[in-house]
């Protein structure tokens, strides 16, 4: 993408008008992709407490919430190390970025086993009954947002390595914390609705 | 004076010709190519398994068709219509105008605007592949809930099904986010929103519901999918489940996302019109306003669609229902002044012939709508035939109808040739009378309460109006056939006349770019001080052409403007 940009990056010489790259394309195309990403979750969930308030017993099967707290703990941690990322590339601080998104990508790939570790434990599977489809359901789409996400920061944390953002150039980064952000939202939201008002 | 040299930066890279530019390519303007030549592929399929069906239904007790085949081709009618005509079409026209709208070089994201193109490929090829696998294709309705397929009902053609539409709704998301981007950001200087060209501001709109209200859509095929491929029971009423969980997750993506593919055909005639009438469009804030409140309000009004609601939020449905087709209507009143209000008579040129062939099909639609929303679910409601009358009415006499006006007006820009405005004539009236006389008796045997999925029928007194409306289905077939006839050999086999630049003295920047747009799209913009920034330049430049004693063209006058 760098590469295109810069060929449209234009000027048009002494006293012109200069047409300049466009600045935000990826803040605000993930701002909007992550906007439709929000509205899949609201049909699940919707749709979750659809068959929640016609059914007499709820959950059908109790489940731990251990693993499940220690997940959104983690998922809290991996919110403000992102953050901190964006905030060191702000300062310029390439170093304590790249310290940052390693973190937080640790952190993530932590997410992502213990989201994996609890679906591959249930004693049910995702016919059993509607909770259980659910818990499927939601915790899968979560999965698939961390998995995204990791890809997504992965990217930015090689960028970052190869010194390619700064304190006046680092959208990438930014964008990529937003879908994490989004991702954390997700994880959260499935947290409380499966585990800690089911 | 401000003006951009764009022209410099671009001259290191080759312009791909031909067939690779738009197989390859992420250059916007062939991808909507590519966009269009799907949905008009998919738009003639459709077209034809709705003359077939409307065979079946042109006599009493006809066995052209069973009833499992009817039902079949009524799922692929609905499906490749929707999912495969109008989204694509719609999509593809905006790739390709929008960024020549606003004066920018490209679409925000290049490469995932070809990326959508080819998922509506993609989405076309498994939707076909649906109908070969074991069992024969999916007959479950295109909002697959007659019967809803739980626990395999309908075969490995339903994961078949889910899976080609789920292409198609990520495309439309990936290229809703696209579009809105493209708006938001890569705006020429000068042209704020409040100058936005309409048909910009309306797939704006359209984007926005795009983007909030398919993703449901995801979100339901999902559940879909692990009750009928998986074993779940979240739909099915005996172990716990609730069929309305389905209903209610498609009709929240369906209900508004129909309205989307309307926006921008009035968007596009709230173009043509003011062209043709050579004024501003008249109360043009306030047919933005409404556009975005009739783009709100899309979003309230889908539950009426389903039946057995409470009273209460059946009400609240249908007055929002009623209420989305006010901003519509002002929006025609628009038109209606903006010609009106002028000394002169306007020009009736090509689009603007087409455009009235909109307008007249838009003024049947809107009251038919307005009596069934008002009827509820009795009499005229949504299990009759009423229903398919008056939504055909709106998707083929305005949103289909809205995409021929559109290349009538752009295809001179687009591709350098003029269609054929005699042909046009031709088709036109084809297409009217076929729109006329296919649903309008669709409303009188729906008020009789002829079912809307009905594959056959007894009572000798619908025959009548099915005969007419089959005719009708006949006569518009063979004007849209007629339409993309004229549309392949004016503009694939070039026979058409050869555009200017400016062909229809317009209003927007995309007219001060010559005819097809180079790769970077202009080598100089003109400042932009109001919403017809090219009318501007031609207003300033006539008092030096008069003297002159000559017309320059429009794209002198920026260039030399700049």
């Amino acid at each position: 993408m760098a590469v295109t940009e810069d060929r449209l990056a234009l000027e048009a010489g002494e006293g012109a008008a200069t047409l300049q790259t466009p600045r935000g394309l990826a803040t605000v195309g993930t701002s909007l992709f992550v906007a439709g990403d929000a509205m899949v979750l609201f049909g699940l969930v919707a749709a979750y407490y659809a068959i929640r308030a016609q059914s007499f017993k709820w959950p059908p099967v109790g489940l731990g919430t251990y693993l499940p707290s220690m997940v959104a703990v983690t998922i809290v941690m991996t919110a403000v190390t992102v953050q901190w990322a964006v905030w060191a590339i702000r300062r310029n601080d390439q170093r304590t970025t790249l310290n940052a998104l390693a973190f937080t990508i640790f952190l993530s790939v932590a997410v992502l086993n213990g989201q994996w570790y609890e679906l591959a434990h249930l004693k049910f599977d995702v016919g059993a009954h509607g909770y259980g489809t659910f818990v499927y359901l939601l915790v899968g789409f979560h999965m698939a947002n961390v998995i995204a996400g990791i890809i997504a920061l992965v990217v930015v944390l090689g960028r970052t390595f190869g010194g390619e953002f700064n304190a006046d150039d680092h959208e990438s980064l930014t964008a990529a914390a937003i879908f994490w952000q989004f991702a954390n939202v997700a994880g959260l939201v499935t947290f409380g609705v499966l585990f800690l008002h089911p | 004076m401000t003006s951009v040299d764009t022209a410099a930066t671009t001259e290191a890279t080759p312009e791909p010709q031909g067939y690779s530019a738009w197989l390859g390519g992420t250059d916007h303007k062939s991808v909507g190519t590519l966009c269009l030549v799907v949905a008009f592929v998919f738009l003639l399929t459709g077209g034809v398994l709705a003359a077939a069906m409307r065979t079946q239904l042109a006599q009493p007790d006809l066995a052209v068709l069973a009833r499992k085949p009817y039902l079949q081709l009524l799922t692929f009618h609905g499906t490749f219509s929707f999912f495969l005509f109008l989204l694509p079409a719609w999509i593809g026209i905006a790739f390709a105008i929008v960024p020549l709208q606003i004066g920018a070089p490209r679409l925000a994201f290049a490469r995932l605007a070809a990326f959508t193109a080819w998922l509506f490929v993609a989405a076309g090829a498994f939707l076909i592949l649906s109908a070969f696998v074991h069992a024969g294709a999916s007959a479950n309705g295109w909002s697959m809930d007659n019967p809803l397929p739980i626990h395999g009902v309908g075969g490995r053609a339903v994961d078949v099904w889910i899976l080609g539409v789920g292409l198609a709704a990520v495309a439309t998301v990936l290229g809703s986010v696209n579009l809105l981007t493209t708006v938001l950001r890569m705006r020429a200087p000068g042209l704020t929103l409040a100058r936005l060209p309409m048909f910009s501001w309306s797939v704006f709109v359209s984007a926005a519901v795009f983007l909030l209200a398919v993703p449901v859509l995801l979100a339901g095929l999902v559940v879909l999918y692990v009750d009928h491929h998986m074993g779940a029971h979240v739909l099915d009423p005996r172990r716990g489940g609730n069929p309305l969980v389905w209903q209610v997750l498609f009709a929240f993506f369906a209900y508004p996302a129909m309205w989307a593919t309307v926006f921008p055909a009035l968007g596009v005639v709230s173009e043509i019109v003011p062209v043709s009438a050579r004024a501003a469009l008249f109360q043009r804030k306030q047919v933005a306003f409404g556009l975005a409140g009739a783009g709100t309000l899309a979003f309230f009004g889908w539950g009426s669609e389903l039946a057995g609601n409470k009273p209460i939020p059946q009400i609240l449905f249908s007055v929002t229902a009623i209420l989305i087709l006010g901003p519509i209507a002002l929006t025609m009143l628009s038109w209606l002044g903006t010609i009106a209000l002028q000394r002169r008579a306007p020009r009736f040129h090509a689009p603007m012939v087409q455009s009235i062939g909109l307008l007249t099909c838009l003024g049947l639609a809107l009251p038919a709508l307005a009596v069934m929303y008002a009827m509820g679910q009795g009499g005229a409601g949504h299990q009759s035939q009423w229903w398919v009358g008056a939504w055909h009415q709106l998707l083929v006499g305005v949103s289909t109808f809205g995409i021929i006006c559109a290349l009538y007006y752009w295809a001179p820009k687009l591709w350098g040739r003029h269609l054929n405005a005699g042909v046009g004539g031709l088709h036109l009236l084809a297409i009217v009378g076929g729109v006329d006389l296919a649903f309008i008796p669709l409303l009188i045997v729906g008020a009789q309460g002829m079912h809307r999925r009905a594959t056959t029928y007894g009572a000798d007194s619908w025959g009548p109006a099915n005969l007419i409306s089959t005719i009708g289905a006949y006569l518009l077939a063979a004007g849209v056939a007629l339409f993309v006839l004229n549309l392949v050999v004016s503009v694939v086999l070039r026979r058409g006349r050869l555009a200017t630049d400016d062909p229809w003295e317009g209003d927007t920047l995309e007219w001060a770019t010559s005819s097809p747009p180079p790769l970077h799209n202009f080598d100089s913009l003109p400042e932009v001080r109001s919403s017809r920034p090219v009318h501007d330049i031609r207003m300033a430049a006539a008092a030096d052409a008069a003297t002159a004693g000559e017309e320059p063209d429009t794209r002198e006058l920026v260039e030399a403007s700049a």
